[in-house]
């Protein structure tokens, strides 16, 4: 990765997403996030020169909380497009998706209760019927909502598009205002301007931002459903002539899904209408599914400083200096870490499955690393993480209860995701190579299963 | 040291593949009072077999095991209770043995469908069973002679019911030790430190070069370092017990063989090969990882070899499918999943003898039940057999590459029907060859009931007979201590007084003999709640001569 010199050149978050030379109109990425890449240990010279260049022009502190403005604009176009599209051919015009964004982004907004209503909220959220998040949302990957002692209210999300966190919440005005109304100076959901502002103005900075796939939530589920689509193709193969192999291999390229994966590609593959690229409806969470995690801990008030620098640095989580420790665990989705009230740690994850499966993870896969983050806060055990019990015991002790949480595909775990997204990438080679007519169909697809058999189990 | 000659013998000792003893028996007893009880367990007290009396070379033994109703009803739950306060840790063994196996079925163990509670035979799934007895021997006269022994002290106290009897025996001659789907049974068991059994290479923890460590005392046995480095359940109440699943299996042995015949026929591969790659090992026990293209009998008799391998050499599972039986429940250091460290924490002792007939190589099913009658034995359920079944049975198993996001255990996984049907990957080692896929697994195995209970130490046994308490350890916890003494009835009774009076009054050898169980024993039982609120008092039992006679000898 190159170091970027000047402010106009395109600074890519994330190793994993290609930088995109093909478009150089495409405003740079937020200034934070320049700095924050500048800070790293590249070089502190050139992180200072960008520092200080940052300071200059107004850096803001935590990662996305802003719209990208070049995501939006992406989007606008893209829409403008597919509205042109459907102009000319006569159908119904599209709506906006989402689709297109790039990865999920983050903010959390912090409320203050209205004294006096902390009883009354505490009781709508322990209210285990009382489920906030009914509608239908588009390009959301997981939302919650809790309740700290301190009578302060904190809504997060993880999105792919700034505006769609809004659309998420107005569509779910009415559960939502419900719960929000007990905040001081909410102006409701209905009101999309005002909520922005609001919102905005509540924002809490994030230190770290964990995402162990950055992309778009209907690429997930184009995905997830792809990959259901062609075991299915597989096992309905099984053993068939060479004849109706080729006949189902046909009807199995031309899934939607498939395609659209295609057209994300660039191909001018015409938008289907597919059920991943439709709203999906946040479910309140089952026993075999994706997990909410929060905690708040006190740290050390000595160590608070060296907390935040060390968040800050970034190299947890978002850069990769072949140390990305939180990559080695097999169930963690997301995760979240912010500094609250000056010297808490608000910590905030998405797992899959067990809670102890999911700290024993820690314990023993990066139980050093999570030393150093989780080892500011007060009570930490001495031996540290790798004493799973008390490590657990330390979690739990501090552990907040998630009071609603929602999530675009619970019941998928993070490796069934994650092996849905390569078979994907790999699928779509592969079918750009072999067709339904080709020669030699058979030991293709022999070879290529023999090669990517562990993405199918 | 380990005080062999205070833990039951079913324990830590013949689980082995081979040592494993041919007959057993069950029994579940209901108790309706606590004095008919405890004179049970006083006359059976002698016949309880510990594991110094196998090493002298009894062979049929008797043990019991107290679920936690029975516990509760001896006056012992606070032990339990205070734990359950104190010590984190032990929150979760403490909440499984008291919840027992019904309540944590569905959501904890998979038994969802055909294994729900709600099917479950009859003494299993209605009401709580109050105790069992195992009795175990290696020949048909020996256990005989011992159940019309055992059977002849229960007829004595009519208010116990025998709920239920379940039988088992090895198949003998040259099937011993395999179960009804054919393969030999109980052969990776962990080798346990200080346990006084040989410690064969692949029994332990994977050590850094080629050698293997036992597994820590306290995994087994209460009361010991176990591999977190910690003592749990120090209270003398539990300490050289173990908590002991019992889970009756019933095995679909007709489904099994026809899916793994059709699944042959369709790849054109050897049945015997599909069955060996779904359990990791071939009939005869001879593993995968060490003769992976054929069966190795020699092989499997070697006890020092048939176990001795890792899974660092194949991690894409050519040779030992990763979704395969042993490797998913015994993952070793594998590279792929989780880890050494990890593994260690989840280590059980299995103990499983085939029930019913056994169906003849080539008969079509006969609808009779069989399948196995099932032990786990561990130091906590929550964390050893309850993780193991809930996460590397019916879930995702943690590991870095990716594998295994959706797929259970092959043989005994619950499965879903229909398009949501399991599937088992065989990924093959020859180069361009699809890997066999076996789709739309069918359950083979079907959980028929089953209950947790704890197997207190012979000390232990002894002072539930004698209704003494145990003395309090000098070393042990003072908050169980504090607790420990409080009756289930003096639960009303808000903090539980300072410790002083109560370590003063411990009864000395004297003292335990002379209270005698079967008088003082009713009133505790018949007049708890009468007695509003008893000052902390001694001696466990409210009545008053007891506990007169041991505060005035005290003094």
């Amino acid at each position: 990765m190159t170091v970027p010199t000047k402010l106009d050149t395109k600074v890519v978050m994330d190793p994993s997403e290609p930088p995109e030379p093909s478009d150089p109109r495409v405003r740079p990425a937020t200034v934070q996030e320049v700095a924050t890449f500048g800070l790293t240990r590249r070089g502190f010279s050139v992180g200072a020169g960008v520092a200080s260049t940052a300071a200059l022009v107004g850096c803001r502190k935590s990662f996305a909380p802003e719209p990208p403005r070049a995501q939006q604009r992406r989007e606008a176009r893209r829409l403008a497009r597919s509205k042109r599209r459907a102009a000319r051919r006569g159908e119904p015009e599209p709506g906006r998706t989402y689709t297109h964004t790039k990865g999920a982004r983050t903010f959390t907004m912090r409320a203050k209760i209205i004294p006096g209503q902390y009883r009354s909220l505490r009781a709508l959220l322990d209210d285990p019927d009382h489920n906030p998040f009914k509608k239908s949302a588009v390009g959301i990957h997981y939302a919650r909502l809790f309740a700290t002692d301190e009578h302060t209210l904190y809504f997060m999300v993880i999105y792919d598009n700034y505006l769609a966190a809004f659309d998420f919440l107005g569509a779910n005005a009415e559960g939502v205002d419900e719960v929000l109304g007990h905040c001081e100076g909410y102006p409701g959901a209905s009101d999309k301007a005002a909520l922005r502002t609001y919102v905005a103005a509540n924002l809490i900075d994030i230190q770290l931002f964990y995402r162990a796939y950055n992309t778009a939530q209907a690429s997930v589920r184009d995905a997830l459903t792809l990959r259901d689509e062609f075991l299915k193709f597989l096992r309905d193969t099984d053993g068939a002539s060479e004849a109706a192999l080729r006949e189902r291999y046909a009807e199995f390229l031309s899934d939607p899904h498939m395609r659209n994966y295609d057209r994300d590609r660039g191909n001018d593959v015409a938008e289907h209408q597919l059920t991943s690229s439709q709203s999906v409806g946040l479910a309140r969470m089952g026993p075999d599914s994706v997990a909410p995690f929060t905690m708040l801990a006190r740290l050390h008030d000595d160590k608070v400083k060296k907390a935040k620098r060390l968040l800050r640095l970034g190299t947890f989580a978002t850069i990769d200096l072949g140390a990305r420790p939180l990559k080695n665990l097999p169930t963690l989705h997301f995760a979240r870490v912010s500094i609250v009230n000056g010297n808490y740690m608000l910590f905030a994850s998405v797992y899959d499955g067990d809670f102890m499966q999911y700290v024993e993870d820690f314990g023993t896969r990066i139980a050093k690393q999570i030393d150093t983050i989780f080892g500011a806060c007060v009570g930490y055990p001495k031996a540290g993480a790798a004493d799973v019990f008390q490590f657990k015991d330390f979690l739990a002790a501090r552990q907040i209860p998630t009071n609603a949480f929602g999530g675009g595909y619970l019941a998928r775990s993070l490796l069934q995701i994650q092996s849905s997204l390569k078979l994907t990438d790999c699928l779509g080679g592969f079918t750009r190579r072999v067709d339904a007519q080709h020669r030699r169909l058979v030991p293709k697809l022999d070879k290529f299963l023999h090669r990517h058999h562990a993405l199918l189990t | 040291m380990l005080e062999l000659s205070q833990i039951q013998s079913n324990i830590l000792r013949e689980y082995r593949h081979g040592t494993a003893p041919a007959f057993v028996h069950f029994i579940f007893l209901r108790f309706g009072d606590a004095t008919d009880a405890r004179a049970l367990i006083k006359t059976l007290h002698p016949m309880v077999t510990s594991c110094a009396d196998v090493d002298e070379g009894v062979h049929s033994v008797l043990n019991i095991g107290l679920a936690y109703p029975a516990v509760e009803m001896f006056g012992h739950g606070g032990d339990a209770r205070a734990l359950n306060e104190r010590d984190d840790e032990a929150t979760g063994t403490i909440e499984a043995f008291k919840c027992g196996m019904r309540a944590r079925a569905v959501k904890i163990l998979g038994d969802d469908e055909d294994s729900d509670p709600e099917h479950w035979e009859e003494p299993y799934a209605k009401g709580r069973l109050h105790a069992v007895l195992c009795l175990n021997a290696h020949t048909r006269e020996k256990i005989k002679t011992n159940l019309d022994l055992v059977g002849a002290a229960l007829k004595k106290y009519p208010s116990i019911e025998r709920v239920r009897d379940e039988a088992a025996a090895d198949f003998g001659g040259e099937r011993a030790g395999t179960e009804h789907f054919g393969f030999a049974d109980g052969i990776a068991q962990p080798s346990v430190l200080d346990a006084g059994e040989p410690n064969y290479a692949g029994s332990g923890t994977p050590g850094k070069r080629r050698g293997w460590e036992p597994v820590k005392t306290g995994e087994f046995v209460l009361g010991h370092l176990d591999e977190s480095g910690q003592v749990q359940f120090r209270s003398e109440f539990f300490k050289d017990g173990s908590f002991m699943v019992f889970r009756k299996l019933q095995q679909h042995v007709g489904r099994f063989r026809e899916y793994v015949s059709e699944m042959a026929a369709r790849k054109g591969v050897d049945p015997e090969l599909v069955s060996a790659k779904m359990v990791g090992r071939w009939k005869s026990g001879a593993p995968l990882m060490l003769s992976p293209k054929k069966d190795d009998a020699k092989l499997a008799a070697d006890l020092d070899r048939n176990n001795d391998f890792r899974y660092e050499d194949d991690r894409e599972g050519k040779r030992c499918p990763i979704g395969s039986h042993i490797r998913r429940n015994n993952p070793r250091e594998d590279p792929t999943g989780p880890g050494t460290i990890q593994t260690s924490k989840h280590r059980i002792i299995r103990r499983s003898t085939p029930y019913g007939t056994r169906l003849p190589d080539d008969a079509a099913d006969d609808g009779e039940d069989r399948g196995v009658l099932f032990v786990v034995i561990n130091a906590d359920i929550a964390r050893q057999f309850e993780f193991v079944q809930q996460n590397w049975v019916n879930s995702v198993l943690s590991s870095t590459a990716l594998t295994l996001p959706a797929d259970r255990d092959p043989l005994i996984g619950r499965q879903r029907g229909g398009d949501e049907a399991g599937k088992f990957l065989i990924p093959t080692a020859k180069r361009g060859t699809r890997p066999i896929v076996a789709w739309g697994l069918p359950r083979f195995v079907t959980t028929r009931g089953g209950e947790y209970f704890l197997l207190p130490s012979l000390d232990t046994l002894h002072h539930i007979g004698q209704n003494t308490r145990p003395p309090v350890d000098p070393e042990g916890c003072d908050a169980s201590d504090g607790s420990s003494h409080t009756e289930p009835a003096a639960e009303a009774q808000p903090p539980p007084e300072p410790v002083e009076p109560e370590s003063l009054p411990e009864p000395t050898a004297a003292t335990t003999e002379t209270i005698p169980a079967a008088e003082a024993a009713p009133t505790a039982e018949a007049a708890p709640t009468a007695e509003a609120a008893p000052t902390a008092e001694t001696t466990p039992t409210t009545e008053a001569t007891p506990a007169d006679s041991a505060s005035t000898e005290v003094e």
